[in-house]
């Protein structure tokens, strides 16, 4: 009996190990997934929970109901990974041998490596919503803030989600002009790249975005500490920002079995092979999604994407075959701008985001690079798509390559 | 016989537990297909309620635009259009495109373009020709390919004529014909829906198929950032200045990394108010080697943890904007987003 091992039920885990229990044989092939906990996420959503659009139990399931009932779920934490014994060591002394190995270890959030982010005012005028805990604590604190100067600062890249800070400042601004205090509120961008658009086309078509909802940016800002006790983030170029609210994106670190294991990058990401997803250093082990050191979007897309180039990497490695390098860095998401409605986009590894229609080329009915209503309800059925299609493994009607069709430029 | 009894039982009891496990697997299934849909309906029911709120708003709109006026008024023209035009027009409207379409059909036939070279020519000779008078022509007229010739242009002639009469019998007042055939031929727009990708051979694992693939995967060149890590702005943007002969973007980064010399370096950073020194070189050539490493330039955090350096130190080395700065000198573009 030969065994394939997934580290971490997340989206890209959960869609792998239900794929290739359905396409191996059951008598040779055992495939078993390894998550600490039950709980599944849908991260997507934690963005909506400040603004009171989702509720707790729209966005979490357990894991176990969402993977295949012949994979063979281990609840229990990973210590470390010994490649050269092809052996995974849990934390409760359990040794798991496998003959493939998938890591979908993800990424997290390390607030604490920021100094004076977790100190004095954390979760009382500083927050995150890339946890289901800090978007609920966030959510509590705006229900009843009477306004002030809100800060978003992205504290330095790799992010998941990186159109997430944009979405969330789209989606305050419309939330507090419903609730009618937007004139007792000031809203700041601090982002460490030049601006809040970098690419010519996005930045040609949705520069004056941000100023038509009285959103300031403040560029080539590197955070060296919070002053969480004045409210003040400090630059390294001794620029200060005070603010009322901090809404932070923390840094992003891989999982630290990855690190333990001395096999990610310094940031914990794990090296993989850009088109292939095959681990730079070892022929048996893949890796997907957030885990990976790769340059592509930190986003479900891209696992989605990612998941069928590596299927059909992982057939191809076990009957022996040579690997297909068909990842193109493809990655698509549908951008809120509040007020009911969003923007889409997409792009790959070479193609910046570019206008038009998507799926259907010149049809539709979603646009890219626009706003529109179509593209909001899209984004709100997804959340269904992703629960009982894509989790699933099933073939979504789109190909994993980008397509230049339906583009212009 | 107490056993023979029992294990008859136990057999029994093991097939109807067989078949109840198969049914509650049924059952099961059922009830996650409920699940499924009662799901998609809850979902779905917000959703249709703002996607109606959204169209009266729409609507709500349009009246105040007039659009809704401008409908009505639409809808009278059309009616006039309609009383005007009788189903006969529509028939009549057909059979002219497909005489139309004979016409072309004929006139395309290889014979006739035969001819019509062979006029060409004769045309182009027609400076040669001498007026022959009317006994010529009498003369002229006894030959056998000029009365062919005339025996084809009295039969054009003759359905000009027929076509010129039916036309004047068409004629309607306030609108001709002719003018009514132009506008519903009328040159239309052509729709640009972007530029189409070469699409891969249907066939799976053909050779070409295979050619395709390959040949796809060298297309994409050197991988940029998607989003995750700053990167090169994938179109590489024409140069918008030029200094000595090397051009620069607008954002006064080297249009091309190629063009790159640690004397253009000095040059950059002297513009930049920064004078490098040896710290200052490794931080600009470790910028250079992950940028072609990677194929995205690298942003403070990576410069600092792939140099070793503090990112203070980085900040005193480079005081405004570390990671932009670098990258002008070292020549690579700005590090960007996805978006």
């Amino acid at each position: 009996m030969k065994k394939i091992v997934v580290l971490g039920a997340g989206t890209a885990g959960t869609m792998m190990a239900n794929k290739l229990v359905r396409a191996l044989p059951e008598r040779e092939w055992k495939v078993t997934v390894v998550d600490r906990d039950d709980t599944h996420v849908y991260q997507p959503g934690l963005l909506f929970l400040p603004f009171q659009m989702y509720r707790e139990e729209d966005i979490v399931k357990p894991r176990r109901g969402l993977l295949d009932k012949r994979v063979d779920v281990r609840l229990t934490g990973i210590d470390r990974i010994a490649p050269e014994k092809r052996q995974v060591h849990m934390t409760g002394g359990d040794v798991l041998a496998y003959d493939v190995l998938i890591v979908a270890t993800g990424s997290r959030i390390v607030p604490e490596q920021t100094p004076g982010l977790t100190g004095p005012g954390w979760k009382e005028t500083a927050f995150d919503f890339y946890s289901l805990e800090g978007a609920l604590a966030l959510r509590a604190k705006l229900d009843g803030w009477k306004g002030g100067r809100l800060v978003v600062n992205v504290v330095e890249n790799p992010i998941k989600c990186p159109v997430a800070p944009l979405e969330f400042l789209f989606l305050a601004e419309a939330f507090f002009a419903k609730k009618r205090i937007r004139d007792k509120v000031e809203i700041v961008y601090a982002t460490p790249l030049e601006g809040a658009f970098t690419k010519p086309k996005a930045s040609a078509m949705l520069g004056d975005l941000l100023t038509r909802r009285r959103i300031g940016v403040v560029g080539d800002f590197s955070v060296s500490e919070v002053d969480g006790e004045h409210g003040v983030l400090r630059g390294y170029d001794g620029r200060e920002i005070p603010y009322d609210l901090l809404v932070t994106i923390p840094l992003h670190a891989g999982a630290e079995p990855i690190s333990k294991s001395e096999m990610g990058d310094q940031g914990g990401f794990f090296p993989t092979d850009k088109h292939t997803l095959r681990a730079e250093k070892w022929e048996d082990i893949f890796a997907i999604g957030d885990a990976t050191n790769l340059p592509s979007s930190k986003a479900g897309a891209v696992a989605h994407f990612q998941s069928e180039v590596l299927f059909d990497n992982v057939m191809r490695h076990i009957a022996g075959q040579d690997l297909h390098a068909g990842f193109d860095g493809h990655a698509n998401c549908f951008i809120e701008t509040g007020y009911g409605k969003a923007m889409l986009i997409d792009f790959n590894y070479t193609t910046e985001p570019l206008p038009g229609r998507f799926p259907l080329p010149g049809v539709g009915p979603f646009t890219l690079l626009e706003e529109s209503a179509t593209n909001h309800w899209g984004k709100l059925a997804f959340k269904w798509l992703y629960w009982n299609v894509l989790l699933e493994g099933k073939e979504l009607p789109m190909d994993h390559r980008m397509l230049m069709a339906g583009k212009w430029s | 016989m107490e056993t023979r009894e029992s294990t008859a039982n136990g057999a029994g009891i093991e097939a109807v537990l067989a078949r109840m496990d198969a049914m509650q697997e049924q059952m099961a299934y059922l009830v996650r297909r409920q699940q499924k849909q009662e799901e998609l309906f809850s979902e779905l029911t917000p959703i249709l309620k703002e996607v109606l709120a959204a169209a009266t708003d729409r609507f709500g709109e349009l009246e105040k635009d007039g659009a809704i006026a401008f409908a009505k008024e639409l809808l009278v023209v059309t009616r006039k259009v309609i009383q005007h035009y009788g189903p006969e027009d529509v028939r009549l409207f057909g059979d002219a495109v497909v005489k139309i379409l004979d016409t072309v059909r004929a006139v395309t036939q290889p014979e006739v373009l035969a001819i019509v070279e062979e006029a060409g020519r004769v045309l182009q000779q027609a400076d040669s020709a001498e007026p022959i008078g009317i006994v010529g022509m009498v003369r002229a007229s006894r030959n056998e390919d000029v009365q062919k010739g005339m025996a084809v242009m009295m039969e054009m002639l003759k359905h000009v004529g027929h076509a010129a009469k039916a036309m004047a019998e068409n004629k309607r007042e306030g609108d001709s014909r002719k003018e009514r055939l132009a506008r519903a031929l009328g040159p239309k727009k052509k729709k640009v829906l972007g530029v189409e990708r070469p699409k891969a051979p249907v066939e799976k694992g053909s050779s070409e198929a295979r050619e395709w693939a390959k040949r796809e995967v060298r297309d994409m060149g050197p991988p940029t950032a998607g989003c995750a890590v700053p990167g090169e702005a994938p179109s590489q943007e024409a140069a918008a200045t030029e200094m000595d002969g090397v051009g620069f973007t607008k954002d006064g980064h080297l249009a091309d990394p190629k063009a790159w010399t640690r004397d253009l370096a000095a040059t950059i950073a002297a513009a930049q108010g920064v004078e490098l020194d040896g710290g200052k070189w490794k931080v600009i050539e470790f910028a250079r080697a992950d940028f072609e490493a990677h194929g995205a330039s690298p942003n403070v955090r990576r410069i600092t943890m792939g140099t070793g350096l503090a990112t203070k130190e980085l900040y005193t080395m480079f005081p405004k904007a570390p990671a932009r700065t670098v990258a002008k000198i070292a020549g690579i573009p700005k590090p960007a987003g996805c978006i």
